[in-house]
């Protein structure tokens, strides 16, 4: 059933098969990513023909553990090999997407953007050309006297 | 065996298919490893590269090879971006 996962119990290692034709190298070493802190892993192999990865376990575990670990990670290239696929086909929308972006930063409402960029710089932070600013001692001084000591 | 434990040595050997393993990014890991071991790089003809491995310390030895093959994995991974 499992003909292309090999379990080294004494070595507490598995050595798993993949077909590079339908996982490609660059899906191994993301599943391999995931891997890194639970094992030591080594591809061997031929890029062409058969990858072989090798996991060995950090910590001593039984057969079945090792063979959880081994079928976790045939999980994961499919994951891999999926999102890979996937994002291969979305490539040319992707690009359209952003290159609309880009160009709407640099097109028509660049225009806009560089006037209200000038006013702003033109602005002095002194002027209240609305007249909302006012004075402390207008606000909260003593009305009476004109005082605005208190 | 990929990696080969040398305890009287106090050498490690690792044997990586160049198919799988970049030469600079076996570079780039043996730089980040300095505090820990010193090694050299050999580019074999056999489509293999050669990594001795000289710990600093005896205790790393027996996890230092597998160490190593890991990071320069991630390393290939980062390189690929998939």
């Amino acid at each position: 059933m499992d003909k292309n996962i090999k379990i080294n119990e004494d070595e507490n290692c598995i050595l798993i098969s993949v077909n590079p034709e339908i996982y490609p190298l660059d899906v191994i070493y993301s599943a391999a990513y995931v891997f890194l802190e639970k094992a030591y892993l080594l591809l061997e192999g031929d890029p062409k023909k058969e990858i072989i990865i090798k996991l060995t376990a950090k910590e001593r575990i039984n057969k079945e553990e090792l063979k959880k670990i081994g079928k976790e990670f045939l999980n994961e290239l499919i994951s891999y090999g999926f999102y890979k696929k996937q994002s291969e086909k979305n490539n040319l929308i992707r690009q359209i997407i952003l290159q609309r972006v880009l160009l709407t930063g640099a097109g028509e409402n660049n225009d806009d953007c560089n006037s209200l960029m000038e006013e702003t710089e033109e602005e002095d932070y002194l002027d209240d050309p609305k007249g909302i600013a006012i004075p402390w001692e207008e606000k909260y001084g003593d009305k009476k006297n004109g005082n605005s000591d208190k | 065996m990929a990696i080969q434990i040398n305890k009287e040595k106090n050498e490690i050997c690792i044997l990586l298919n160049k198919d799988f393993y970049n030469i600079e990014e076996i570079k780039s890991t043996l730089k980040d490893f300095k505090e820990v071991c010193k090694g050299e790089v050999k580019e074999k003809k056999e489509n293999q590269i050669k990594i001795i491995l000289k710990p600093n310390e005896n205790s790393v030895i027996n996890s230092l090879g597998h160490e190593f093959c890991n990071y320069s994995l991630g390393l290939m991974k980062n390189h690929s971006v998939v």
